[in-house]
């Protein structure tokens, strides 16, 4: 049995199944201590059963749980050392501010002096310092999100997860928080498992993403390996924008579905999805080049998105426009190293 | 944990529905006294049938409860339609008003109306029970009328408006029909409560006007007879039977309700 | 639409628009139709009784025990006496007991109810259905069980007592079912994920915030208890009587005196009414 103290948490096999439908199946992952892991799908993928399995409000149908190094099956929701951010705050509406925050520390039995220390530090933390005594129905969104999170901190639990918390914020507000988050996990040092079905947020803030699709796991990984180096159809097309070319490989060329031939890096043979992202083509130079027409040129400063056609395939590109607009004929193409082919 | 509340909760219903299940079995028990089960039988009924006094009070009964209902059901849908569709100075106190029968102890009502049917010379009798128990009834009906019409949806009515209705032709013709069952039901509950009043019937029926429960009521405190229970068993079924209705009847239709 | 365009074609004149929008201002026909009738009935037979009542509480009696216009306060002396108080305290007395103990029953029923699933309604209406059946054949059932299991001399408070509970029992478990199953479950989760165990989260989180629902019911079974009539005197000792009894007993013969003893009653309700009414937070009859 390998050392498994490094892992906070530990999903070994672990399903979940509702009346013979797999809602989560057969999924195995490790969190270190200390990194900022994110859990990305789209909705129904699953991630929040796993999330509530991890957290002790379902038990898995099949695998085990491990925190810490030790199985936690059967083990109530209340003795698992893991705090939860409420993708809608779940705020106590009968206690103030700090008595939310206070109620875990309450729980656990610590001084009534040192529950105000550790509390007044959490909301400083938060930068609500100033609320301590408000009640949580006159706090707007953004802040009862805060005070979530000082709640779920301030006892330094084993796993901090958190459920799509920024879901209700407004954009400006959502990048503001993400910031604030990644500080605030790099600050206290605590293992944070970040659900999400935001692709751009999970590549932005994590140190390891698992993308997860229908149950399964699709994918592990740091979020550069994931974008560059998708493992599976889906992780390509779910991570960022992605030029997909579906076909039969034979050795070192693909035969795509819509007739091109298209050269890759190492051979192999079968069904394969060739995967490149935009700012991998370029105008008129690489070895793989498609012909196309320009629909759309999508003007951002230096760089701008160009969608192109050819017989019902679109094609993204982004990079220096080059002049192009509407209507022209254009060549676009890449180096076979720089695309990723996966299965 | 659950499993305990569970028992519990069975514990209590069988304790809430013992004695009406004693009483209902013993109505056929040929034995006299209570204790002792001596076999079935239908004496107890047919006596009770046969009782000039009990039959009498029946009649009464019933009448009385008849005329209430009528003007019950009236106070008591315009006491809904008021309050939930009008805004007007005092509404707080009008509400309170009419739910007043029902929030205070019966004795109170019952005293106070004896003395305003003294004051102002009407003679204790049949129409003053009615007028006692229309009171009370009209608060019961209000509420179930008022709970159902807030759940409706308002633009019907103004949809009829825009059509050319006037606001009370949108009214008769849009949510009084929709009101229907609401009220049919507030008027069965009505209906039922005259019936099984004992307080109220007390203090304002006087010396020659007996209903059922009041002629329970005397025999109860003198002598415990087997006949009792018959009676007391045939008024239950008609309250289970006139309760279970209006509860159907309450049952939001499909369609026409807020969403 | 651009800005600083008001009025001119396509608006309505704005009283028609209004009445259409708001039925309130509508024909007078409306308003008198719904409102008059039940105002006009309640006055009459709720709010003149009762300042009846007041005014003849300071009447003194002739002969017959009917009131006689006067201005004396030997009714209220008589209410207020010793006796009387006694009266007044003993059956607030057992009504408190009674409200208590229907709530140690009731809070366990209506928790295991609003936790049910599909058996909630049914069980709901098992529940209550008693409540809405003949009172007094209920009343006479109480009274046979007592007296098979504690003998024919089972009166006492002790027996009123459990009567009234058997029959309010159903008051209270409806609104605590309602305010129940508004708890979030959302709540109870988090409490758990902070480490509070099912006995903590249940007193830290859903007691508290079942508290208007406690008092609710607390009050709409109090207030019946402390007024009963009906149970004391079938189920009480007459050497113990309760203040309903006592009114409906002897009101004939002095009239004065019961709406003396009836005020003092009518104020303990009205208190507890306007606690009621404003923990309902709502001010519709409903």
């Amino acid at each position: 049995m390998e050392d498994l103290t490094e892992f906070d948490v530990v999903l070994d096999g672990v399903g979940k199944a509702f009346d013979g439908h797999r809602v989560v199946d057969r999924v195995s992952l490790s969190v270190r201590r200390g990194e900022f892991f994110s859990l990305l799908g789209p909705s129904g993928c699953g991630k929040s059963t796993l999330l509530r399995i991890v957290c002790g409000f379902d038990e898995p149908t099949e695998g085990r749980v491990l925190l810490a190094g030790s199985d936690v099956a059967g083990v109530p929701a209340h003795r698992r050392d893991v705090n939860l951010v409420f993708q809608n705050y779940a705020l106590f509406p009968h206690l103030s501010v700090a008595d939310n925050v206070a109620f875990g520390l309450r729980m656990q039995g610590v001084a009534g002096d040192e529950i105000e220390r550790r509390v007044r530090a959490a909301l400083e933390m938060v930068r609500l310092g100033a609320y301590g005594g408000r009640a949580p129905a006159s706090l707007s969104g953004g802040e009862q999100q805060r005070v979530a999170i000082a709640r779920a901190l301030v006892t330094r639990p084993r796993v901090v997860m958190l459920d799509e918390p920024l879901g209700a914020l407004d954009l400006k507000l959502r990048r503001g928080m993400q910031e604030e988050l990644k500080r605030l996990q790099r600050e206290s040092g605590l293992t944070f498992v970040y659900v999400t079905h935001d692709q751009e947020e999970a590549l932005s803030m994590s140190d390891r993403i698992a993308v997860m699709s229908k149950g399964r796991l699709e994918q592990v990984g740091a979020p550069r390996e994931i974008y560059e180096r998708p493992a599976t159809r889906f992780a390509a097309e779910f991570i960022g924008t992605a030029n997909l070319f579906d076909g039969t490989a034979e050795g070192a060329s693909v035969r795509t579905d819509d007739g091109l031939s298209l050269a890759i890096a190492d051979p192999r043979s079968g069904r394969v999805t060739v995967v490149v992202r935009p700012e991998k083509l370029r105008l008129g130079a690489g070895k793989n080049a498609v012909d196309a027409t320009v629909s759309e040129v999508l003007y951002a400063g230096a760089t701008s998105t160009v969608i192109l056609h050819r017989d019902g395939r679109k094609l993204v590109y982004v990079g220096a426009p080059d002049g192009l607009k509407s209507g022209d004929k254009a060549s676009v193409g890449w180096d076979p190293a720089d695309a990723a082919v996966v299965a | 944990m659950r499993k305990a509340l569970g028992v519990w909760t069975a514990l209590v219903l069988a304790v809430l529905y013992l004695p009406i299940a004693v009483m209902v079995v013993y109505s056929f028990n040929a034995a006299e006294q209570v204790v002792v089960w001596k076999g079935f039988t239908l004496d107890w009924y047919r006596k009770a049938f046969e009782n000039r006094a009990a039959r009498d009070a029946f009649v009464q009964t019933i009448s009385i409860a008849l005329g209430s209902t009528l003007l019950a059901t009236l106070v008591g849908t315009s006491a809904a339609v008021a309050s939930v569709r009008l805004s007007f100075p005092g509404k707080r106190a009008f509400n309170a008003l009419v739910s007043m029968p029902i929030s205070i102890p019966d004795v109170l009502m019952g005293l106070s109306l004896f003395v305003f049917f003294g004051a102002i010379g009407i003679g204790l009798g049949r129409a003053t029970v009615i007028l006692a128990h229309a009171t009370f009834s009209a608060a019961y009906v209000a509420i179930v009328v008022a709970a159902r019409l807030q759940g409706l949806d308002r633009s019907m009515e103004l949809a009829a408006q825009d059509l050319g209705a006037t606001p009370f032709g949108a009214f008769l013709k849009v949510t009084l029909p929709a009101l229907a069952p609401a009220i049919a039901a507030g008027a069965i509950l009505a209906f039922t409560l005259s019936l099984d009043d004992v307080v109220i019937t007390y203090f304002t029926s006087g010396p020659r006007v007996t209903t059922l429960p009041i002629y329970l009521y005397s025999r109860v405190r003198f002598k415990f007879t087997p006949e009792i229970n018959a009676l007391s068993t045939l008024m239950l079924a008609a309250s289970v039977l006139l309760v279970v209705t209006s509860l159907k009847l309450q049952k939001p239709p499909v369609g026409g309700d807020k969403r | 639409m651009g800005p600083g365009r008001r009025g001119g074609r396509g608006v309505r004149p704005a009283s028609a628009e209004q009445e259409r929008r708001d039925p309130a201002r509508a024909s007078a026909g409306y308003r008198l139709a719904a409102l008059w009738p039940p105002l006009a009935w309640m006055l009459a037979f709720v709010a003149a009784p009762t300042l009846i009542i007041a005014a003849y509480s300071f009447f003194t009696r002739d002969d017959l025990g009917r009131p006689a216009p006067a201005f004396v306060l030997d009714a209220w002396r008589s209410a207020l006496s010793r006796d009387h108080l006694a009266l007044f305290w003993r059956s607030a007395w057992v009504a408190a007991v009674s409200t208590a103990l229907c709530l140690a029953i009731a809070y366990p029923v209506a928790y295991f109810i609003a936790g049910g699933g599909r058996w909630k309604n049914a069980l709901l209406a098992l529940v209550v259905l008693p409540f809405w059946t003949n009172f007094l054949a209920r009343t006479t059932a109480m009274q046979m069980i007592l007296v098979r299991v504690l003998g024919p001399e089972f009166h006492s408070p002790a027996a009123v007592i459990a009567g009234l509970v058997y029959s309010y029992l159903p008051f209270m478990v409806l609104p605590l079912y309602v305010s129940i199953e508004k708890v979030p479950k959302r709540l109870l989760e988090a409490a758990a994920d902070l480490g509070a165990s099912p006995a903590r989260s249940f007193w830290s989180v859903t007691v508290p915030l079942t508290a208007p629902g406690i008092a609710a019911g607390c009050v709409l079974v109090f207030i019946p208890c402390f007024g009963a009539f009906v149970t004391p005197a079938l189920l009480g000792s007459p050497r113990e009587q309760l203040l309903g009894t006592q009114i409906a007993v002897a009101y004939r013969a002095n009239v004065p005196v019961a709406s003396a003893l009836s005020m003092t009653m009518m104020a303990a309700v009205l208190v507890l009414l306007a606690i009621y009414y404003r923990v309902k937070k709502t001010d519709g009859i409903v």
